[in-house]
């Protein structure tokens, strides 16, 4: 056999046997006593593990590996997110260690607004809810010195304006008629003051914390300017603060220049970016020494090492080569070994929800008017076995919740049905309710619509005769709770003779492509999607997700009633309006409950801080200027 | 004394090709090779059959179960018995390799052909554009492709097919350089045989040998191609499969000691490979005078 020959049997021979040896390194299937709870838990467990007080000697200086997710590399800077780069993986573990939001949240686990990491004091409204006053914190600096600013948070306002008149999905939290449309005027009182008055009284509750935590103020004596080396400019001028964004937004699509364009270097929060290799997504942050938050970081450079699998992060986890990562559900089984190679684990469900997302724009064989009925939706949620796929080892493997909503339990608005299902796992109940809407359901065939028409016993508007139902569902690659949760949906439907076929995308393909007010002209390539789900703000109104103009309404799902009640929701002084609307979603199925899945992270013993920083994480929020290396 | 008539041995009639076959036949790595293929096919093809198992409808409860009585190799993370899972996965990727070798030697056998035979400036461009393809990683091309279109046992067969025809189109056009000087082929030409006829008379029937060997090759390296792309996220999807997506499947749950989601679908991968580089081999061998055993 020649040379050539023997090294490509070799390489099919290696990839077979060498893996299997570093698994034995990883244990011997033994669960632990970690690994041993999730079988035994009940369905709606909300925490993973404990954790650890806060120990040892703070020290200042060190390095912090911390894995990024597969798939998943922050490519844009500039705090005004589009739709097609927008996730929290951009902007909270990413922008917000650079540049710090008006209001931040949350506070340790709870899902409300920190006032000690906020930049301004609560807002104070008056005029019946239409003049909002907002009081900058005094001693907040840039680091090049200037005061954070009240002007700052005009800036950030206007480049928001100039960035929606080029293009609504400019940016991501951006729902017609709200934020910035429903402001009258926005001055900058005095440096320290800033003064909104709105054109219609809004409910204080949800324009604190979905409207102004959406706010960051960003660098006006740095930024306003339309090139490298212009003059500041009048951004109050609308052509101005357009040729600003242009300059900014181009700057920030340019992961190439993302650490060497002096721009990016003007920060308020604790770390700015000091490398980012446009090769492999690697990003290192260092400390911003002039940072005036009430912690200043201890540790020096946080390392955010990409990579292209679960397994591959877990396996250099167990090593000790990162000083945190998350554990994905197919890893939960080997908590003991983590915690014997001196790691804390802990998890809980983020504050959000996960799903299957339902394109009500796909016209490719009348997906838009199959998925339009709501009897066809509340068919396939009958297929979903949220406790099945919870206690199975493939699956959660037992770390995650039952929920069937919008607002995750932890929230203070959830339903208190939010973890009882509205329509259960019942195969026959979905057979019943095809067969009941004129459709002749052949199991393992090809279920058939065979009395089209409008009417409360037919197929419904738009379906023909012989209408059948066949869909795509494209999952996030990485990880593999993905494709098992995917495929285990598509073989409950073959069932009923629906066809779903699977395939895997990134990450970053899927927020990019299959989103409709991103990405119109792909509206026809997905009918389904499924990537981990949607974080919340503490107020959780889906508006801009499932009100009809939502910019992230990224399967265009529209509904009067949702509208209606969402309005409710933002315009009403009741806070507890939100609850009507949670409800009414959760039954109406924008798209398909999953179980909101346990957010899992794992660190070293010799990295401390405050209890409350890490209860954070599984927010997927990082505060890590309060963490030092013992 | 009487002149008797002494039984002279007459020499045995042996044509080039019976030559190959004996010395095929006494190369014992091959026979082991042509052993190890037909029971990775039987095992594949007529095994689910006899070992009928569900393979369609996902069972999250009765997922990675170690193996036992019921499921001799276990079950995977859908609860699909892994033994049934292997066979089904072993049809895509047999499959897979065989169609792939034989669109990868086809297109091969006919470029390097029309490239050995024009020459000059021709053969020049046509080759720089092989030179060119094959300057290109072969993973990256395959990787867009295969995100471009569904992943079905066609599309990667083709997908890869299109994409190998360069190593073929090469060895094809440096035995068509060396026939095309002799005498028989200029004798045709000579007698007025057109361009397509040398090609299709006489030179791809005496380059069969080298297409021949080649296959083998190309179907091993098809089958860790797909296996490949199956173990990056690109192989068949549900409720298809392939050896490739079994194992990067396997590989999740590594650290669970799921053994069985690796071993025998690994086991089955080398030695299908390992099979086939066994008969390319021993096939060059008898072909090739220069190396045939004598």
């Amino acid at each position: 056999m020649s040379g050539v020959r023997t090294r490509r049997a070799l390489a099919a021979a290696v990839l077979a046997t060498l893996l299997p040896l570093s698994a034995c390194s990883g244990g011997t299937g033994d669960t632990g006593d970690q690994g041993a709870a999730p079988a035994g838990r009940t369905q709606g467990s909300q925490t993973f593990g404990e954790l650890p007080p806060e120990s040892g000697t703070p020290k200042d200086g060190g390095a912090v590996d911390i894995a990024q997710q597969p798939g998943a590399g922050p490519y844009y800077v500039l705090p005004i997110v589009p739709g097609a780069f927008n996730s929290t993986y951009v902007t909270y573990q990413f922008q917000r260690l650079m540049y710090r939001p008006l209001y931040w949240f949350p506070e340790g686990a709870s899902p409300k607004v920190n006032p000690r990491l906020s930049l301004a004091e609560l807002p104070e409204f008056s005029d019946g809810n239409k003049t909002v006053t907002i009081k900058l914190k005094p001693g907040y600096t840039w680091s090049d010195g200037n005061p954070v600013e009240a002007g700052d948070v005009v800036f950030f306002i206007n480049l928001v304006k100039a960035a929606l008149r080029k293009n609504a999905a400019n940016w991501a939290g951006y729902t017609p008629g709200q934020f910035p449309d429903n402001l009258d005027s926005v001055t900058a009182t005095d440096a320290s003051t800033v003064t909104m008055k709105l054109k219609e009284a809004y409910n204080p509750e949800w324009f604190t914390t979905d409207q102004l935590t959406s706010v960051v103020p960003l660098p006006a004596k740095q930024w306003a300017r339309a090139s490298a080396d212009g003059p500041i400019l009048d951004h109050a001028d609308p052509e101005n603060a357009e040729a600003i964004y242009t300059y900014l937004d181009k700057a920030s699509r340019d992961p190439a220049t993302f650490a060497s364009n002096p721009l990016w270097q003007t920060v308020n929060g604790p770390y700015r970016l000091s490398a980012f290799d446009v090769t492999t997504n690697f990003y290192a942050m260092t400390a911003n020494e002039k940072y005036t938050g009430p912690q200043k970081p201890r540790i020096q450079t946080l390392n955010f090492r990409p990579f292209t699998s679960e397994t591959a992060k877990f396996n250099q986890l167990l090593s000790g080569n990162l000083t945190m990562a998350t554990v994905d559900q197919a890893h939960v089984g080997q908590v003991r070994a983590l915690k014997a190679a001196g790691y804390h684990v802990y998890g809980a469900p983020r504050l959000g929800f996960n799903f299957i997302m339902l394109n009500f724009k796909d016209t490719t064989d009348n997906v838009d008017k199959i998925l339009g009925q709501l009897y066809v939706r509340q068919a396939l949620q009958h297929l979903i076995d949220q406790p099945g796929y919870i206690a199975s080892k493939g699956m959660y493997n037992g770390a995650a919740a039952e929920s069937y909503g919008t607002a995750p339990a932890t929230s203070p608005y959830a339903s208190p049905d939010v973890a009882t299902a509205p329509y259960p796992y019942d195969p026959a109940a979905a057979r019943k309710l095809l067969e009941e809407h004129g459709w002749k359901v052949v199991p393992n065939g090809a279920t058939t619509c065979e009395r089209p028409g409008s009417g409360p016993t037919e197929c419904g508007e738009g379906i023909p005769q012989g209408q059948t139902i066949t869909f795509n569902l494209f999952y996030r690659s990485e990880p593999q709770l993905h494709s098992a949760v995917s495929t285990a949906f598509a073989s409950e439907a073959r069932k009923l003779g629906i066809s779903i076929s699977v395939a895997p995308k990134t990450f970053s393909f899927l927020i990019q492509n299959y989103n409709v007010p991103a990405a119109p002209d792909k509206a026809g390539e997905w009918a389904m999607s499924t990537w981990g789900g949607f974080s919340i703000t503490p107020y959780p109104t889906m508006t801009g997700t499932f009100d009809s103009e939502g910019s992230g309404n990224v399967g265009a799902y529209s509904d009067a009633k949702t509208d209606e009640l969402i309005r409710a929701s933002v315009h009403g002084d009741d806070r507890d309006a939100v609850k009507a609307e949670i409800e009414h979603l959760r039954t109406n199925l924008p798209v398909l409950w999953l179980p909101n899945a346990h957010t899992i992270w794992a660190w070293k013993d010799t990295l401390s801080g405050p209890q409350e920083t890490f209860a954070a994480l599984p927010t997927t929020v990082l505060t890590p200027e309060y963490w030092y290396l013992k | 004394m009487t002149e008797t008539a002494t039984a002279r041995p007459v020499p045995e009639l042996t044509s080039g090709w019976r030559l190959a076959v004996r010395s095929f036949a006494q190369n014992r790595l091959a026979v082991l090779g042509v052993g190890i293929i037909v029971a990775l096919v039987l095992f594949c093809f007529a095994g689910p059959h006899l070992y009928v198992t569900e393979q369609i409808t996902v069972d999250p409860v009765s997922s990675l179960l170690p193996p036992d009585a019921a499921h001799p190799l276990g079950t995977d993370a859908q609860g699909f018995d892994v033994l049934g899972r292997i066979m089904r996965g072993g049809q895509a990727s047999l499959q897979i390799g065989l169609f792939a070798a034989l669109i990868a030697t086809a297109i091969g056998t006919l470029y390097g052909t029309v490239a050995g035979l024009a020459g000059g400036v021709v053969d020049g461009v046509m080759m720089r554009v092989v030179d060119t393809l094959l300057s290109i990683p072969f993973l990256f091309i395959v990787l867009i492709a295969a995100t471009r279109f569904s992943s079905t046992v066609l599309s990667l067969s083709l997908i890869l097919g299109a994409f190998s025809w360069l190593a073929p189109a090469r060895l094809v056009r440096a035995e068509v350089l060396s026939l095309r000087s002799r005498g028989f082929v200029a004798a045709a030409t000579v007698m007025g045989a057109t361009k397509l006829r040398i090609i299709t008379r006489h030179l791809i029937p005496n380059a069969l040998g080298v297409v021949i060997v080649n296959i083998t090759f190309q179907v091993a390296d098809a089958i860790i191609a797909v296996s490949l792309l199956g173990f990056l996220g690109f192989g068949l999807n549900y409720p298809d499969v392939e050896w490739g997506t079994q194992l990067s499947e396997g590989v999740s749950y590594l650290f669970e000691g799921a053994w069985w989601l690796i071993y025998p679908v690994g086991g089955c991968l080398v030695l299908v490979v390992m099979a086939f580089n066994f008969v390319g081999d021993a096939l060059r061998d008898s072909i090739d005078v220069r190396l045939r055993r004598r």
